[in-house]
């Protein structure tokens, strides 16, 4: 993880045309580190904890005996922290990868139906058309959610 | 419907796009009356920030007439004018629930992109990118507005659609920056960039109670229309020595608060900007910080830089050791319009705040380009150009 981060930061740094290539390599898909496998992915959610784990009808629940998750008391007043980390025999299957950006999708999401209601989407349909040149950038929305630091 | 889009680097053009439709139960679909260009805006035309894609409605300052509600928006109906917050925010997220709304937890709907490079993912913006959500811009005859019950604001009858269409994001920007810069009665406050943000972040510090406020810039016409409109101090910085000034007018002090209104395309007079403009060309640098760096040399010992000015990544030469040494308050941020639309509105509606004056040229939606290309090169007198998108 650490090695895709500095990656990325390495692509911040030279944004502009320069950037599409750097981006493009960090975004693509391919396994996580072990660690991350392991790692508690989280998020910090605006609600009780007793309202975050009654809900059945969220993104993250629908992920079922894949993952574990687990919901504590937020300090401070924020709330509830929502974790969850890939079951065992997933994190160890070939696709564990894509599985990963399904928690951390669901995490993200699970945030948006506990705090608003809905999981939040951009305008559709779009008004933009692909080209050679945004190819990189297309594939780095594709994966708007499921990479990043949850 | 019509609307302005990017289309390339320095390239943009006007074409029929599909409409938009309530997607989610808060949305409302607005028919735009009034949309204004940013200075932000040529970070994107110009490719500076490389998350746009072709096709892509450019546009996030607008005011507009409410056509259709969604089901469960409550504080508009059918008919309402309303300015609409540039940055949406879901209202409930902690972020949103201590006024950090820019910040918004759910807005943003690719944060792996932002989060990537800056660590956390701001919120989402109306045409700003898909690294701030992917959302169509308001150049156009409708806009879908996500969240309308947090970020669109109904505006009083005796406030019009010209002066209303800056509380958008211009005046709640400028107003910002000098709230949260902490200017206080009795200060002194400098002002990086005579735009029309620089030119409503003094005439908030002003409001604000501040003794002295001086706004520099070296376009004679922008420090004209800021004596004449905002009725503070100018410094012509091709003419005149900014440090030495600013010395001067605080009484060897330092102004007690700078804000910088002139963000990652800046300029200077010197050979800094031969260095900033090389390094960023080379692509060895995102964005050129001049005058961040003359803000922090010029702030007096334990004063507060407040950046308004939108940077995208890296810079060189920080002048860190000021910030540290001198004990400065560095702060920044997206605008947080939520916070401040209804106390602006207010503020026009009893004439303390004009801004119509910013409007120098208003042309319909078909003549975006060439009005994006007047505002670019900054001809005739230009401050904002002002779309009508619907006649």
């Amino acid at each position: 993880m650490r090695r895709r981060l500095a990656t990325l930061a390495g692509a911040a740094a030279v944004a502009g045309a320069g950037a599409a290539p750097a981006v493009r390599r960090a975004m693509r898909a391919r396994r996580p580190p072990a660690e991350d496998m392991d790692r508690w992915h989280a998020v910090t959610v605006l609600c009780p904890p007793k309202e975050a784990e009654a809900r059945r009808d969220t993104p993250l629940a629908a992920l079922g005996d894949a993952v574990e998750v687990s919901v504590r008391q937020a300090p401070g007043e924020r709330g509830s922290e929502v974790r969850a980390r890939l079951a065992p025999a997933v994190a160890a299957g070939d696709d564990a990868g894509e599985r990963l950006e399904e928690l951390r999708t669901a995490l993200r999401e699970t945030r948006q139906v506990l705090e608003i209601g809905w999981v939040v989407n951009a305008d559709r349909p779009t008004t933009n058309r692909p080209t050679p040149l945004n190819a990189p950038l297309r594939a780095a929305i594709a994966h708007g959610k499921g990479r990043g630091r949850p | 419907v019509k609307a302005l889009l990017w289309t390339g680097v320095n390239e943009t053009s006007v074409a029929d796009v599909p409409d938009p439709g309530i997607q989610d139960p808060e949305d409302v679909i607005v028919k735009v009356t009034r949309t204004v260009t940013c200075g932000s805006d040529l970070h994107l035309v110009g490719g500076y920030i490389p998350f746009m894609q072709s096709g892509d409605i450019l546009g996030h300052e607008f005011l507009g007439e409410v056509v259709e509600t969604g089901a469960n928006v409550n504080r508009h109906r059918v008919g309402d004018r309303v300015v609409v917050s540039s940055f949406i925010s879901c209202g409930r997220c902690w972020f949103c629930r201590n006024e950090l709304y820019s910040a918004c937890d759910n807005g943003n709907t690719n944060p792996a992109i932002t989060e990537t490079l800056w660590g956390q993912a701001p919120g989402g913006c109306f045409g700003y990118s898909h690294a701030m959500g992917g959302y169509q811009g308001s150049h156009a005859q409708y806009i879908r507005v996500p969240f309308a019950d947090v970020g669109a604001f109904a505006v009083p009858d005796d406030v019009s659609d010209e002066r209303a269409l800056f509380a958008s994001d211009s005046a709640s920007t400028g107003w910002m920056g000098a709230d949260l810069g902490g200017v206080k009665p009795g200060d002194v406050v400098a002002v990086w960039g005579a735009g029309a943000v620089g030119q409503l972040a003094a005439r908030a510090a002003m409001l604000l109670g501040a003794d002295r406020v001086v706004v520099i810039d070296r376009y004679g016409y922008r420090l004209e229309a800021t004596e004449r409109h905002v009725g503070c101090e100018t410094l012509d910085y091709e003419r005149d020595d900014v440090q030495a000034e600013l010395l001067e007018r605080s009484a060897g002090r330092g102004p007690d608060v700078c804000i910088e209104a002139v963000g990652m395309e800046a300029h200077s007079s010197g050979p800094a900007y031969l260095y900033d403009q090389l390094k960023q060309q080379l692509r060895l640098q995102t964005d050129r910080p001049t005058a961040v760096r003359e803000a922090i040399y010029a702030c007096r010992k334990g004063g507060s830089v407040f950046v308004l000015g939108v940077f995208a990544g890296v810079v060189d030469k920080f002048p860190l050791g000021a910030v540290m040494n001198k004990g400065l308050t560095l702060r920044s941020a997206q605008m947080h319009g939520q916070r401040y639309i209804p106390m602006l509105l207010d503020r026009m509606s009893k004439g303390e705040l004009v801004t119509e004056y910013l409007a120098t040229h208003v042309m319909p939606l078909t003549e975006g380009p060439q009005g994006y290309e007047i505002f670019k090169n900054k001809e005739d007198g230009n401050l904002r150009t002002v779309f009508l998108p619907n006649g």
